[in-house]
């Protein structure tokens, strides 16, 4: 079963989005701020990663560029979950590696279509 | 009674009041962490209720959102908090599905009655919360709080009004709610004094997207130069090219510098190939400073080669900002201006010392940065290689400097 990273400070925004990716068919695990989530992504078993842009601590940006320094880790998807959707914000979470840019308020559908496209495009 | 008894007495009584005082809040704490205790228990079973009507797909979402309808009064109480904490939140069938919840359980009429609440904090809070459920139906009522007295309120409003006046907001089919709330919205800047912060007022007409465009573009006309530069300048972020000659005419003939430099650089994001007429007009020398600039980069932006002799006679432009910015514009017209550039670079001892160094500059830039594709950095060796040859032979007579009809490459 694919595996999929949520990290978000936001508890109802992990909810959602774990709840909605279940429904579709994925394992979930959760992470409420950066630390947690680069730790569950080291650990390994994660296919895709949906990444809040600000967290406490470790950003959504320290955290994807961290994963894309390691090597286990630097071709794992990752989408940017987030409420910060100008130009510069998007770029720059393109810059850190993100394979994707979702603005919130976000449609859970959506969502689920982006991460079945991302793992489409990121798998062999 | 001695002055020590009276003393003893006091102390006594203050302790007591003290001790009484320890105990209350103790007893209001615990209620109250019993009465947290008791809605998270009834809560919780229905939390996937709601994450179920959040996602809001099939039928099982409109089951869900069946479910919470019907609680009783005292189990509604505990969910609506958390049903108002995701509304903001998802947006689609989710959001349309948690707003018609909220409509039924007759929250939307009470938080629309708010809106007239005495208090600036519920008028404020109602204004949230309709926003948040891009209500579209509240529009009228949001506008007209542009107009309250109270300057939170207003920016609450102003804010609402991007998500409520949206598109796709909920129960939009009726009317032009995006027009309306564009309406409003630019009519708050005008005056001595806006009503709303200008900033969060152009967010909430960027939310508005492409449909608010004839409001926007009514709005150039607007006697407040601050609303004519918003319009603009959104005009510009949402790219409505069909806005490009209302553009024009701001660029050649407003009264404020500042709106014509919002105006050029609205062309320049728009990328209107028919504005470089008026652009390249904008950037004459006894033009504003901050107009000029903006042309020269609008022109880059635009990127036609018609810009090109516009912009090469500005690289020694007594401005330095319009010179640098008419060399990055050359180089943002790709091989025609890479190619002027790199002629230019290459005339060191005719060229104007000035428009070589910046043209140089740029162009090693460039290079250095890698940003230029193999066939340009290919362009640009060939034409330094060219200079190089002609400098060897500048004592031919006839032999010279190549000319600007050669380098744009027309016919002398």
């Amino acid at each position: 079963m694919t595996t999929v990273l949520v990290a978000d400070d936001d508890l109802d925004i992990r909810e959602l989005v774990a709840f909605k990716l279940a429904q579709a068919g994925y394992e979930v695990r959760s992470a409420p701020d950066g630390a947690a989530a680069l730790d569950l992504a080291r650990a390994g078993g994660v296919d895709i990663v949906v990444l809040d842009l600000m967290m406490p601590g470790l950003s959504g940006l320290d955290v994807c560029a961290e994963l894309r320094r390691q090597e286990a880790t630097a071709d794992l998807p990752v989408i940017m979950l987030t409420a910060r959707a100008q130009d510069q914000d998007v770029a720059s979470g393109f810059a850190a590696g993100a394979d994707d840019y979702v603005v919130k308020p976000f449609s859970p559908r959506e969502l689920v279509s982006r991460v079945q496209a991302v793992l489409g495009r990121t798998r062999p | 009674m001695t002055f020590f008894a009276v003393v003893v007495l006091g102390l006594v009584l203050v302790s007591a009041l003290v001790l009484a005082l320890a105990v209350s809040i103790a007893a209001v704490r615990g209620l109250r962490a019993r009465r947290e205790a008791h809605r998270r228990a009834v809560a919780e079973p229905l939390r996937p209720l709601l994450l179920e009507v959040a996602v809001g797909e099939g039928e099982d979402a409109e089951a869900a959102a069946d479910t919470l309808a019907a609680l009783d009064t005292a189990a509604w109480r505990t969910v609506e908090p958390a049903v108002l904490a995701v509304l903001g939140k998802v947006r689609g069938d989710g959001q349309r599905l948690l707003v018609e919840l909220l409509a039924v359980r007759g929250v939307i009429t009470r938080e629309r009655g708010r809106l007239h609440a005495r208090g600036a904090v519920r008028r404020a809070a109602a204004a949230e919360l309709l926003g948040a459920a891009a209500y579209a139906p509240a529009v009228p009522e949001l506008a007209a709080l542009l107009h309250d007295g109270d300057p939170e309120v207003r920016l609450v409003a102003a804010r609402a009004l991007g998500r409520a006046g949206a598109p796709g907001a909920v129960g939009m089919d009726a009317g032009d709610g995006v027009g309306q709330a564009a309406s409003a919205l630019l009519a708050a800047l005008a005056g001595q004094q806006p009503a709303a912060p200008p900033d969060v007022v152009a967010r909430s007409l960027m939310l508005l997207g492409a449909p608010a465009a004839g409001a926007l573009r009514a709005a150039l006309g607007a006697p407040s130069a601050l609303e004519r530069l918003t319009a603009a300048e959104v005009l510009g972020r949402l790219g409505v090219a069909a806005a490009s000659r209302d553009l024009e005419e701001i660029v050649l003939r407003d009264p404020s510098d500042v709106v014509r430099a919002r105006a050029a650089t609205a062309l320049g994001r728009i990328g209107a190939p028919l504005a470089v007429s008026a652009l390249r007009a904008a950037t004459s020398p006894t033009g504003a400073a901050a107009v000029r600039r903006a042309a020269v980069v609008a022109l880059g932006e635009v990127g036609d080669p018609v810009a090109l002799r516009c912009l090469w006679s500005l690289l020694d432009d007594g401005d330095a900002h319009v010179a640098d910015g008419a060399a990055s514009a050359l180089l943002a017209l790709g091989a025609p201006g890479v190619r002027v550039l790199a002629e230019v670079a290459s005339q060191e001892q005719d060229g104007s010392p000035g428009a070589v160094a910046r043209a140089h500059e740029v162009v090693a830039c460039a290079v250095l940065a890698e940003v230029l594709p193999p066939l340009l950095v290919d362009e640009v060796d060939r034409v330094r290689r060219a200079a190089a040859t002609r400098a060897a032979v500048v004592s031919v007579p006839g032999a010279g400097p190549a000319t600007g009809a050669e380098l744009l490459g027309v016919g002398a």
